[in-house]
């Protein structure tokens, strides 16, 4: 038997907003997670075997839907077990040859989250907040710690951020 | 071999652990939600059990829980397997009281590893395995069975005989031992401990005998019969019990802790019906209970499909009657040691085999 990660269409997924945790399982068999988070003429992102849970008891199960939607102007942030399923189709596929990862600090409610961006080129921070479109940010090698509970931390290896929940923008510069 | 249960509410993922467990030369037991999985874990007794967290209902942790509560499972090695894999999830999957953890998506290479390496630990820190030899029938030769197959089971490993019958048992005398002592030692309240209580047999086979006299005071409560079972338990792989033939709830606790029972019966009415009623009493306990037809006598014996029909259960093991044992039992020779080739030894390999697995043969 090949060592292959045995996974389906099905994204494992962790939705943040208004301080719950909600952990679901995205059909991915139409279209990827990061195209419908993108996608601007889509308000919802519908999830199946919904978990939730209060961010001050994460671990707690508190309620389960077979089926949800989740506002997506709502939620605060995404985090994925692989950085791929957190890219567009376009970014998955893609052929950049000057990519280059940016490491960065992102706050927004609940939460600091520390990952990196993927961007062509020379990094500006201003031009990049203010000039961009898009609603959101996808970061590679995420960790998003609790700012109610700072012991707790939550991994991915990928995660789409709402810019417009976004508090405060940083680079994470390395001593 | 090891036999696995899986409580999952994703069939995809039960089918997938099903076929991966099987190819190991795994049993599988399946089950598709909490309270399902928690009777499975106490009605088939697995030697491990995979338990997904995020089922509807009762939650992998609470069904973690209720399995660490319960004395029948509180040992029983079990791994979490969630898509929740965060470290505040692994927190609590150890909190809850899993030996392990992992998160989907799983590579199977790294599945079967965690798995062997429970199954390793488990079996580290695991007891040897409870048998019950019971009839509710006397004189149906429950101590000749317990006897020849605890004798054929120490070829296997380390095996403890525990006579426990309340009327001077026999299984001394089988053996050809004269116990000086015996449990009965321990219900007066001698200081004394069940290791000094275990008699060696000169086969390497060790016996706790009962008493000389029948029991006239209180026996054993449901919780020193426990305690008694599970001493023998961490000292043999396998601890066959001649069960003494009522069904107090001390002896219910017997049957609790066993992880096979060994119903013997007749073929005659008397004992087919014995065993109907038995079987009926014991309802609970039927996916643990093995029916051995032990012939009393030379006359006739229905056909085994007739009495498959009549006990509307398959039947594990027919022990033919065996003209040598009746000099055995004299001279205090058993068979398994005197005169292995006999029907009767034979018939008692078998069960011996679907005891210890195929690996056996």
């Amino acid at each position: 038997m090949a060592d292959k990660a045995v996974t389906t269409n099905w994204v494992s997924a962790e939705f943040f907003a208004g301080g719950y945790r909600i952990s679901g399982m995205y059909d991915a068999r139409h279209r990827l997670l990061g195209d419908i988070i993108y996608d601007k003429s889509v308000s919802l992102v519908l999830v199946n075997e919904v978990y939730i849970s209060p961010i001050g008891r994460p671990a707690e199960i508190g309620t389960h839907y077979t089926n949800a939607a989740c506002i997506k102007a709502n939620l605060h942030f995404l985090l994925t077990l692989e950085e791929d399923d957190a890219l567009r189709r376009d970014q998955r596929y893609g052929n950049y040859k000057l990519m280059q990862l940016v490491p960065v600090v992102i706050t927004v409610p609940f939460f600091e989250i520390t990952g990196a961006i993927r961007i062509i080129g020379r990094f500006e921070l201003v031009p990049f907040l203010s000039l961009q479109t898009e609603s959101y940010i996808t970061l590679a090698n995420v960790t998003a710690r609790s700012a109610v509970h700072p012991d707790v931390s939550f991994h991915g290896g990928g995660a789409i951020v709402n810019r417009n929940q976004i508090i405060s923008f940083g680079l994470n510069q390395q001593p | 071999m090891a036999r696995v249960l899986i409580v999952d509410d994703n069939v995809d993922m039960l089918e997938m652990l099903r076929v991966m467990l099987q190819r190991m030369g795994h049993e599988v037991i399946l089950s598709a939600d909490g309270k399902d999985g928690l009777t499975k874990a106490v009605t088939e007794m697995p030697d491990l059990a995979i338990v997904d967290v995020m089922m509807p209902g009762l939650s992998g942790y609470d069904v973690v829980r209720q399995l660490r509560a319960d004395r029948r499972t509180a040992n029983l090695a079990i791994m979490i397997l969630t898509a929740r894999g965060q470290p505040v999830d692994r927190m609590a999957a150890l909190e809850a009281g899993a030996d392990d953890y992992m998160a989907k998506p799983v590579k199977p290479a790294e599945l079967l590893q965690h798995l062997e390496q429970l199954l390793e630990h488990g079996s580290q820190k695991a007891s040897g395995k409870i048998f019950s030899v019971f009839s509710l029938r006397g004189g149906i030769g429950t101590t000749t069975v317990a006897v020849n197959l605890a004798l054929l089971l120490r070829l296997a490993g380390e095996t403890t005989l525990a006579d426990l019958s309340l009327n001077a048992g026999h299984c001394a005398l089988a053996l050809g031992m004269r116990p000086e002592r015996h449990w009965g030692l321990l219900l007066e309240g001698q200081e004394v401990t069940v290791e000094k209580l275990l008699l060696p047999h000169p086969s390497g086979l060790k016996l706790l005998a009962t008493p000389p006299l029948p029991v006239r005071a209180a026996w054993f409560s449901e919780d020193e019969v426990q305690a008694l079972l599970e001493k023998l338990a961490a000292q043999a792989e396998y601890v066959i019990v001649d069960t003494p033939p009522v069904l107090s709830p001390e002896i219910l606790r017997i049957l609790d802790l066993a992880y096979g029972i060994f119903l013997i019966s007749g073929d005659d009415p008397p004992g087919l019906q014995t065993t109907l009623a038995t079987l009926q009493v014991l309802q609970d306990y039927r996916s643990r209970i093995s029916v051995v037809i032990n012939a009393p006598s030379p006359a006739p014996h229905p056909p085994l499909e007739a009495l498959q029909k009549v006990l509307k259960m398959p039947i594990a093991s027919e022990i033919p009657f065996d003209p040598a044992q009746v000099p055995a039992l004299r001279r205090s020779a058993p068979l398994a040691l005197s005169q292995p080739e006999t029907p009767l030894v034979a018939a008692l390999k078998q069960l011996a085999i679907q005891i210890i697995g195929p690996q056996a043969k």
